[in-house]
């Protein structure tokens, strides 16, 4: 690895600071998980590294008044996970997190940090996507929000400008009941990137029950299966043609690739599988908690 | 009267050795070594094609990179190196032959300095076409991957084919087999293939060699197995007397066969004998990314069987034709393809054989020693083959199995008669233990439940000559040093050792240390390879703990003036109850006794120790027939009981049992540790592992990001782990080898559990979860065989879409 520079600033000022002094020179770091091992294998060169770890006003959880959760960019996934555990919220992120790498990764792996690697195969994104979750960056030029779904461009692009930050994940938690679930498929049990995945949320608002679903792995961008919550929508019970007919749209909504993890034709047979399995899960999870 | 008592002898549980340090991480590896500011680093420049000429190699930029002071090139060392076949040179020399070969070494004062050189390193080549498919290279010779074979030099048993792309070709006649096939009641051909894998210990290689300045003397300290090996191919290769090359083995962080022969030191000795660079060390340390390319890797193989089976259900006839993938260099794995070659009947007695078992040069990674050596292949395809048999004739697979069993007198494939052994009682308790004969639900709603069966054998490895040596040495105060060049990298051997010694001289185990190697210091031994380190080397301790312990008590005798057979030595203090004396032993060990007659006798003790297998004579290499091709077979057996996904292709492991004839377990602690980590590494090796390449040879799977092996959640939470003991003639206490045993058939037996559950027989390794998908569907199309042409895999992969740019 070649060298670098370190720096570990304790205010957000100060990082945009860095930032904005060394164009195409420096960049954040969260937990590292990803940043170092591209560094590592040569893929990016950067001279100096901003750490955030030491920003206290990115390293926390809060949930404000209308309900809204938001979560900065040093929360680690096993804090985030037992968060929102404790709290029983949000469940489709809770096993997002847990499919994440493995325990002691998760020390140090963090969500924000998933997001904007903006890899195809991030586990958190789907989920996000799902909840209709916004990143929140600061530069020297201000704030701005960009959901989720629009934040990612492509693999490894994100839509954040030089010199800016994504300080924090927001999402709006549900205001109804509901559950949701993370299927994952991999090559192994555990520390693999998907091949495909499908988060799959299910809120049951009063006379309507609302469907979300979304594609990891099989897009250069975020997916979600638009069709198949609209035909969804409203359906309580959900009949294995109607499972088996999501499964058809959300197969039609992906594009997958072949490469060394798994061939183009297996990723799609998962997404159907896995759509199939996410919507029998939920249905069942609805029912427990009923 | 026995002599000696001792709570800590054979066949005792203990602590191993170095385990405390290990746990504390305090054990200092070959990386951990520091040399101070006089260390140079070494880095490798690597092709990025499969097959060229090297029109250039410009390395001016790396030369101004602060920090670099050398760059080293392929003629600057043209030296050869190779243990049974010298196709080898460090560095690349006018063409490069695959894609990761080192073709240029950047010298620099420190490892970042040598990194960023190697990376200003630019090299042109002019690309010829490579060959990847081993059959395609065995069969046709439009692309020699080695043209100059002819000229390299090797061992006798070797038997390279000029102008082909065959490194070895091993070839067992026996009986009449075309009769044989001509008169049977039922004919079978079956293939199975497998890609090349990787050993995936968790220390990368690492090697500093230092080169005296003034003099021709050679210092290396390297992660390697067998330091004397090391040795002797680095001297034979530069021409230098072996006491001028000293080899130092630190601690290893695992090998299983990865570090065997000769891996990365000659690369590193390119550097540490420039004449610019004499006299500082150089150190080569292998970041992971270049693990896979830069040793050995288990060779991939295309296996044919064809069987004559009579309709009592005995075999009467066997064809093999086994496609060794070697890639660049057999000079180690030359010798795995005839270690499958001489047990080509399993552990079967099969009357008439022909075997056609071929290393294969292809423009890939080399192939080399990986724990089993050529058996987890030969019988990963032919427990596949016997099973298709079985269901097909309509016999129970186990019972088949018995009834072809080779039991003792029977004749070997290479016409040696089989020792005794437990073969027989051991596979009726592994298909108790897994309730073999019950149909049993799944455990998980919509999955399929099977199991499998398959069987283990195997011999050590071994030139006919492999010897072993040792020196016991008592210390002043009764504790004791053995040399015994073996390496401990986790298989427990410097325990086995410690616990023979305290069997032998009867002190307590915790007084006995044994030291890594040191050549300087050391007496020879061959290599820690072939599982036969308890057997070989123990021999030699043995016999030097005898020495010693023969010299203690002749020395007792006259000092108190009783016969030897009235004295003992118990938990380290000499006895003699005729007198109801007992002393501690102490300096008079080493400083000398005054006897009787006032004369001080003695002196420091050392027994010494050594050992050569008496009468292995090689295989004809026409015939493959030998009155005693090998010392013994290791015989075993593995139960497997799996469930499948089918809407996945997931498989997991519900229970696994293994058993094997140890003939005397030593040190049980270690016996079952490589039981349980054989099997894991086996059933990892069946479920993902697989060293993939695109079209263009490149590796696509270098790392663990997407080299997958088996994490604890992918493996049963225990293994069934049990041995018999029936012993073995020549040896230390009756044991034998069982390091690399564990390692040979969970594979089959997973494959085929998998086909009991499934109903279709998955002819191609890995059973990956796509793969098995891909099979599940295959059957829902009526098929009832599935395989993936390994290289076919590379064309698919030519057409695929691969990126969304
Ligand atoms: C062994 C291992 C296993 C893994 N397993 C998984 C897995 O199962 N699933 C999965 O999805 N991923 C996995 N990963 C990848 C990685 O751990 C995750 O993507 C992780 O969530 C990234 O978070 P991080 O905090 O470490 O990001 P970092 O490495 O710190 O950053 C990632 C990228 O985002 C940028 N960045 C970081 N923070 C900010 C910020 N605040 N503003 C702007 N840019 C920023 C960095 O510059 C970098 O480009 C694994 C990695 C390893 C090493």
């Amino acid at each position: 690895m070649l060298a670098f520079e370190l720096e570990r600033p304790k205010t957000l000022e100060a990082a945009l600071g860095i930032l904005a002094d060394n164009p195409g020179k420096a960049v954040p770091k969260s937990g590292g998980t990803d940043l170092i091992i591209w560094m590592k294998k040569r893929t990016i060169h950067p001279k100096i590294l901003v750490d955030l770890a030491l920003i206290k006003d990115l390293s926390n959880i809060t949930i404000s008044e209308n309900g809204r959760l938001s979560v900065g960019t040093n929360v680690t996934l096993n804090r985030l996970e037992d968060y929102l555990d404790e709290r029983e919220v949000l469940p489709a992120l809770i096993d997002a997190c847990r499919s994440h790498s493995d325990f002691t990764l998760r020390n140090k792996a963090t969500m924000v940090g998933n997001v904007t690697a903006a890899v195809p195969s991030g586990d958190m994104i789907p989920a996000l996507c799902c909840y209709d979750a916004e990143v929140e960056t600061a530069s020297l030029e201000g704030t701005r929000h960009i959901s989720v779904l629009d934040f990612i461009l492509g693999p490894k692009k994100n839509a954040l400008d030089p010199g800016e930050i994504a300080t924090r994940i927001n999402i709006p938690l549900p205001e109804v009941a509901g559950t949701g679930c993370y299927l994952k498929s991999t090559r192994r049990s555990a520390l693999d990137l998907a091949q495909a995945s499908v988060a799959c949320v299910m809120l049951c608002r009063t006379g309507v029950t609302e469907y979300r679903l979304s594609c990891g792995a099989v897009s250069p961008i975020p997916v979600r299966v638009f069709e198949a919550e609209k035909m969804l929508r409203g359906k309580s019970n959900l009949t294995p043609s109607l499972i088996e007919h999501s499964a058809e749209l959300a197969v039609e909504a992906v594009n997958p690739i072949t490469d060394v993890r798994s061939s183009r034709e297996y990723r799609l047979q998962m997404i159907r599988e896995l759509t199939k399995r996410a919507l029998a899960l939920c249905q069942k999870r609805i029912q427990e908690v009923a | 009267m026995r002599q000696i008592k001792t709570k800590t002898g054979i066949g005792r549980w203990l602590p191993r050795k170095f385990d405390r340090e290990k746990a504390a991480g305090t054990l200092e590896f070959t990386d951990d070594l520091r040399f101070g500011p006089e260390l140079l680093h070494a880095r490798a420049v690597r092709s990025t094609i499969a097959r060229g000429r090297i029109l250039s190699i410009d390395y001016e930029d790396a030369l101004k990179v602060d920090g670099v002071i050398k760059v080293v090139v392929g003629k600057d060392f043209p030296h050869h190196f190779g243990l049974y076949l010298k196709d080898r040179t460090p560095m690349a020399i006018g063409q490069v032959r695959y894609v990761g070969e080192s073709v240029a070494l950047v010298v620099a004062e420190s490892e970042d300095a040598a990194e960023e050189g190697a990376a200003h390193v630019k090299v042109e080549y002019d690309e010829l076409e490579p060959v990847f498919d081993p059959v395609k290279a065995a069969t046709n010779n439009d692309i020699l991957v080695h043209p100059d074979l002819h000229k390299y030099d090797h061992v006798g048993f070797v038997t390279p084919q000029p102008n082909t792309n065959i490194a070895t070709w091993f070839r067992i006649r026996r009986g009449e087999v075309d009769k044989a096939f001509k008169e049977t009641d039922h004919f079978f051909e079956e293939t199975v293939t497998c890609p090349q894998i990787a050993h995936g210990f968790l220390e990368t290689h690492c090697c500093i060699c230092k080169h005296e300045k003034a003099s021709p003397e050679l210092t290396i300290w390297t992660s390697a197995q067998s330091a004397f090996t090391v040795r002797e191919i680095i001297a034979k290769g530069i021409g230098y007397p072996l006491n001028s090359v000293r080899v130092i083995a630190p601690p290893i962080g695992g090998g299983f066969g990865g570090k065997a022969g000769m891996t990365i030191e000659a690369l590193c000795l390119a550097a540490a004998m420039d004449p610019d660079i004499k006299g500082r060390p150089v150190k080569l340390f292998i970041p992971r990314e270049e693990v896979m390319i830069s040793s050995w890797v288990r060779q991939g193989y295309v296996a044919r069987i064809e069987l004559a089976v009579s309709k009592e259900g005995k075999i009467q006839a066997i064809r093999n034709s086994f496609w060794f993938d070697t890639g660049v260099s057999a000079e180690y794995g030359a010798n795995p393809v005839r270690s499958a070659g001489y047990t080509s009947t399993g552990a079967y007695y099969i009357p008439n054989v022909w075997t056609d078992c071929y290393a294969v040069y292809t423009n890939k990674p080399f192939g080399g020693a990986y724990r089993g050596f050529g058996l987890p292949e030969f019988m990963g395809a032919l427990e596949l083959v016997i099973d298709t048999v079985a269901n097909k004739l309509g016999i129970d697979p186990v019972e088949f199995r018995k009834r072809n069993l080779l039991k003792k007198g029977l004749p070997t494939c290479t016409g040696m008669p089989m020792h005794d052994h437990g073969l027989e009682s051991i596979i009726t308790k592994v298909a108790q233990k897994i309730n073999y004969d019950q149909k049993e639900e799944p455990i998980r709603p919509g999955w399929k439940r099977g199991k499998g069966i398959a069987l283990a054998i195997k011999a050590p490895a071994i030139p006919a000559d492999a010897s072993s040596s040792a020196i016991v040495k008592i210390n002043g105060d009764g504790t004791i040093e053995v040399l015994a060049a073996t390496m401990d990298m986790g298989q427990g051997t410097y325990s086995a050792f410690a616990q023979m010694v305290s069997e032998e001289i009867g002190v307590p185990y915790d007084w006995i240390k044994v030291h890594f190697p040191d050549t300087k210091s050391h007496p020879y031994d061959w290599q820690t390879v072939a599982s036969r380190s308890t057997w070989s080397m123990g021999m030699a301790v043995k016999q030097a703990a005898i020495s010693a312990r023969e010299q203690i008590i002749k020395l007792y005798s006259e000092f108190w003036e009783v016969p030897e057979d009235c004295i003992s030595i118990e938990y380290g203090s000499v006895i003699c109850s005729k007198l109801g004396k007992s002393e501690r032993l102490d300096e008079r060990i080493q400083n000398g006794f005054k006897m009787p007659d006032g004369i001080l006798k003695g002196g420091p003790i050392i027994g010494t120790g050594s050992f050569t297998p008496p009468d292995i004579v090689y295989p004809d290499l026409e015939t493959g027939q030998s009155p005693k091709s090998v010392v013994h077979f290791t015989v075993g057996a593995v139960g497997i009981d799996v469930e499948v996904d089918p809407g996945t292709g997931q498989i997991v492991v519900n229970n696994v049992a293994a058993g094997y004839d140890v003939g005397k377990a030593i040190s049980p602690v270690g016996i079952m540790g490589q039981i349980e980590g054989g099997t894991i590494q086996g059933i990892s090796a069946c479920l993902m592992e697989s060293m993939s390449y695109d079209e263009h040879g490149r590796l696509l799977t270098p790392d663990f990001t997407d080299y997958k092996i088996a994490t604890t959640m992918d493996v049963p939470s225990s293994v069934d782990a049990f041995w018999e003991e029936v012993p073995e003639e020549l040896s230390p206490y009756g044991n034998r080898g069982v390091g690399e045993h564990s390692m040979i058939s969970p594979a089959p037996a997973l494959n085929n559990a998998v086909y009991d559950a499934l109903g279709i027989r998955i002819h191609s390794y890995p059973l990956s979860r796509e793969r098995v998908f891909k099979a599940v569907r295959a059957l829902s199309n009526g098929e009832k065989d599935f395989w993936e042409w390994p290289y076919e895999l590379e064309q698919v992969f030519r057409r695929a879409k691969k990126s969304w740019e």
